[in-house]
């Protein structure tokens, strides 16, 4: 059975509670943090293959630092000779 | 040493009075010295949660205003030693005091308790600000939805600005049953979301309605909810409950959704 995961109601609870979070956070707005999130990502992909789907921003109010998790593609062997 | 213990939550109607109730008698019942007042001026309600609503006869406002002395408005809980409750006025509003004049008075509970428990009005206008004028300690109420997390966090930041960084969270009304099909975020979850220190989880527990209409706290002695606030009180109180204590709350959880399941 390989079915892919049905998403949760949690998942999507966790999901819109974690980018209006990080929004507040940073008195920055909702449509701001979705612009630099894609900047983040566009600019990265120059270099790298970036998984869109997986990029996560975190704001560690404490210390003052934003947080980015990029997950970039797997890059072969052959990829890397080119 | 004594301690001010302020329950906050930010959203009304999450279980901050019922946690203050339940957390007051259950650190009485470990033997200290206890005092929980209701700062909510105006929406006086912990008195009925204690079931202590037919002995007022002084308030905190009383108190604040030198019409009588602390010790008057002091209601003694006859059903446990060494509980207080500090009621608020009904008639007045928030602004009837100043966090300058809760701070003296939490200063004058401390010379006299162990434990000094401050129920918090919702919202994060001054009625927030007078209940955390004077605590060392924050205890964060929430549910495990997005609109009570959401402003659990700002309450959350709102204390740091304060400088209360003794914060830990309570996470009030998991339902194992809905957590089991993926309907409502985990414990680990709303930790994960929030990253402060968790203090305790309480289940949804009918026990603790029955409890607050009898007006009696901790009365239903084996439901799941209250076992979850003596594990919170023993924390509070120093002692560790191992993490372990998590799992086996887990274990608790499990066996509780597939009893759901069967039926």
């Amino acid at each position: 059975m390989f079915l892919s995961r049905k998403k949760h109601s949690k998942d999507f609870a966790k999901d819109r509670l974690k980018t209006v979070l990080l929004s507040e956070r940073m008195d920055c707005s909702p449509q701001m943090m979705i612009m630099m999130k894609n900047d983040i990502i566009q600019a990265v992909s120059k270099y790298l293959p970036v998984d869109e789907k997986n990029v996560n921003l975190r704001y560690v109010a404490a210390i003052h630092l934003l947080d980015a998790q990029i997950s970039i593609h797997n890059i072969t062997e052959s990829e890397r000779e080119s | 040493m004594s301690e001010v213990i302020v329950i906050t939550s930010g959203k009304g109607g999450v279980g901050k009075t019922t946690t203050v109730a339940n957390i007051g008698t259950g650190l009485a019942e470990l033997g200290k010295s206890v005092v929980m007042v209701d700062t909510d001026i105006g929406l006086r309600n912990l008195d009925v949660v204690m079931g202590l609503e037919n002995r007022i006869v002084y308030n905190l406002i009383d108190v604040v205003e030198s019409n009588c002395r602390l010790k008057q408005a002091l209601i003694a809980d006859r059903r446990v030693e060494g509980l207080f409750l500090l009621p608020t006025a009904q008639t007045k509003d928030k602004s009837a005091v100043t966090p300058e004049q809760m701070k003296k008075l939490t200063d004058q509970l401390q010379e006299q308790f162990d434990y000094i428990l401050l129920d918090c009005p919702a919202g994060i206008e001054q009625g927030f600000k007078n209940a955390i004028a004077g605590a060392d300690r924050a205890l964060v109420v929430t549910t495990p939805e997005v609109s009570a997390i959401r402003v659990a966090d700002r309450i959350i930041g709102l204390l740091e600005a304060s400088d209360i960084h003794n914060i830990q969270l309570i996470i009030n009304r998991l339902r194992p049953d809905m957590i089991a099909r993926g309907d409502m975020m985990t414990v680990e979850d709303v930790v994960d979301i929030l990253s402060i220190d968790l203090i305790g989880a309480i289940p949804d527990d009918e026990q603790i309605v029955i409890a607050t209409n009898q007006g009696a706290p901790l009365s239903g002695k084996d439901s799941l909810a209250e076992q979850a606030y003596r594990n919170i009180c023993r924390r509070i109180a120093g002692e560790e409950v191992p993490l372990l204590d998590m799992t086996v709350k887990k274990g608790f959880f499990a066996r509780l959704a597939g009893r759901f399941k069967g039926k």
